[in-house]
């Protein structure tokens, strides 16, 4: 898609068509400050308003969604701005689940550890979170910057599925980083 | 002891210690990009009331969300409160949380396996959070 000239006249109606056809409750393509996370946060909770699900389950995405933006601003590689920059957030919905999904920019050396912690995410059971976010916490391996995965498995807790990830390399220095977490839908 | 308070923010919660007034509570969202810097006055003003505690007091946790990097502080704060126990303090922990939030229910509950510390969950009707 080109978006220069005059093409974006006729294409913003495509891309307009495109998120509703997908129900999309919320993208923003950006960075995430702080601020625009807790104003992410705030919109996400008034458009859930109008699709009458349990608390919970707003809860649960919004817990979600604070721990996925914050994953990023915590890893976003600093020296590169034009990458900050280019972080991405959707949510969707279908009749039986929401979809938090992000992507953003991380270092291909730091691939291998992040896949390295998601798939032990993915092999533990409800029980087996649990285990492992206490001893986090209790132990104390844990940086500054909240790291050593809390984050995902909160994710994880919080969506009772597995979480789906992909890497696309873009050179050998950095690598797209796409995260999505489901959380199932209660209708009141 | 001077008291320690300071107002919610969006994504603060509200401290209000007063050894005084025997009140300590922690109410709202916390979900600051940085808990360390946030807390750092919080966990400086609970061990400087470690050296001389209350007889008996309540400590109390009303939140709406927590983010991960506020879970181990919370910890922090539960241990320093275990140790005023330890030596000779009477001390019980209130665990509020709405009642249609089970996983905040779970939370207070796995804090209460961590902890040595009288630990009461109360659910309470939440009309609406805001942050």
């Amino acid at each position: 898609m080109d978006l220069k000239g005059e093409n974006i006249l006729k294409e913003i109606i495509h891309i307009y068509d495109d998120l509703k056809k997908n129900r999309v409750l919320l993208m923003h393509h950006g960075d995430f400050s702080q601020d625009i996370i807790m104003s992410m946060m705030s919109l996400t909770k008034e458009r859930l308003m109008f699709l009458e699900d349990k608390k919970i389950v707003r809860k649960r995405l919004l817990n979600v969604l604070i721990e996925c933006l914050q994953n990023i601003t915590r890893h976003a590689g600093k020296d590169d701005l034009e990458d900050v920059f280019n972080s991405i957030l959707l949510i969707g919905y279908n009749d039986e689940n929401y979809f938090v999904v992000t992507g953003n920019v991380i270092k291909s050396s730091e691939v291998e550890i992040l896949e390295g912690k998601i798939k032990l995410v993915n092999s533990l059971d409800e029980e087996g979170l649990n285990g492992l976010y206490r001893d986090i916490i209790s132990k104390g391996s844990f940086s500054n910057k909240g790291g050593a995965g809390l984050g995902l498995i909160d994710m994880a807790k919080r969506s009772g599925e597995k979480l789906k990830y992909k890497f696309n390399e873009i050179d050998k220095k950095f690598t797209f980083f796409t995260l999505e977490t489901n959380i199932k839908r209660i209708k009141i | 002891m001077k008291a320690l308070i300071i107002e919610s923010k969006r994504d603060t919660p509200k401290i209000h210690f007063d050894k005084e007034n025997n009140k300590y509570e922690i109410s709202g969202c916390s979900l600051p990009e940085d808990s360390n810097a946030f807390y750092t006055p919080v966990i400086d003003w609970l061990s400087d009331f470690s050296e001389s505690p209350a007889s008996s007091f309540n400590f109390e946790f009303k939140l709406d969300y927590f983010n991960t990097s506020s879970s181990k502080v919370f910890l922090d704060i539960l241990t320093i409160l275990e140790k005023i126990k330890q030596s000779g303090s009477q001390v019980e922990i209130k665990w509020y949380f709405d009642e249609d939030d089970e996983d905040m229910e779970m939370a207070g509950e796995e804090y209460d396996n961590l902890i040595e510390i009288p630990f009461e969950l109360i659910p309470v009707e939440v009309e609406d959070e805001d942050f």
